[in-house]
């Protein structure tokens, strides 16, 4: 399997990453189907 | 996307290298409401702070995702007054993505980036002359026109 995504499935989650990493978020909001 | 965009590892390299990535389904209460989804996919991007500097509705193939986000990255740079880090990033647009839809509005972006950081009026006139030539029919040519009487 190759390499992936890492997603984060919470928002709090990805502004915690945002601040310790310096980067911007990137938001998808999809369609699950 | 899953089946075209996101399984490129160009894609999955940029992603992971340059972005906090995050996916919530397009009825998650309350960011539904907070963002006021409408259609989707629909890609923001967002400072760690929650704000959003810009956002895109559709399906993107690669190129244009990765193009998308860069000038998403830049517009963050240019919303924080980090004009040098916004011109770096646009540039990475146009120099990389020059077939993207994303780089008109880079082009226009730099030029007012730079008279941000210069407070001269080159930049501007260099983003019209290069909006005129290259993307003569996009939005962003008729919005940097005034800049051709500077």
């Amino acid at each position: 399997m190759g390499e992936q995504i890492n997603w984060e499935e919470n928002l709090d989650a990805a502004k915690s990453r945002a601040q310790a990493e310096n980067k911007v978020i990137f938001l998808d909001f999809y369609n699950p189907g | 996307m899953d089946k075209v965009t996101y399984p490129e590892e160009k894609v999955i390299n940029f992603i992971n290298d340059r972005v906090v990535p995050v996916r919530v389904p397009y009825d998650q209460k309350p960011l539904d409401e907070e963002f006021q989804v409408k259609w989707t996919p629909l890609f923001v991007i967002l400072g760690a702070d929650g704000k959003e500097h810009h956002r895109s509705t559709g399906f993107l193939p690669p190129f244009e995702l990765i193009s998308m986000i860069l000038l998403g990255i830049g517009k963050f740079h240019f919303d924080r007054g980090a004009f040098s880090e916004a011109i770096d990033t646009f540039s990475e647009v146009i120099e990389n993505y020059p077939e993207s839809g994303a780089a008109p509005e880079a082009v226009y972006y730099r030029g007012v980036s730079g008279y941000k950081e210069s407070s001269k009026p080159e930049p501007l006139k260099e983003a019209f002359a290069t909006l005129r030539d290259k993307f003569p029919e996009s939005e962003w040519a008729k919005r940097a026109a005034p800049y051709q009487l500077l």
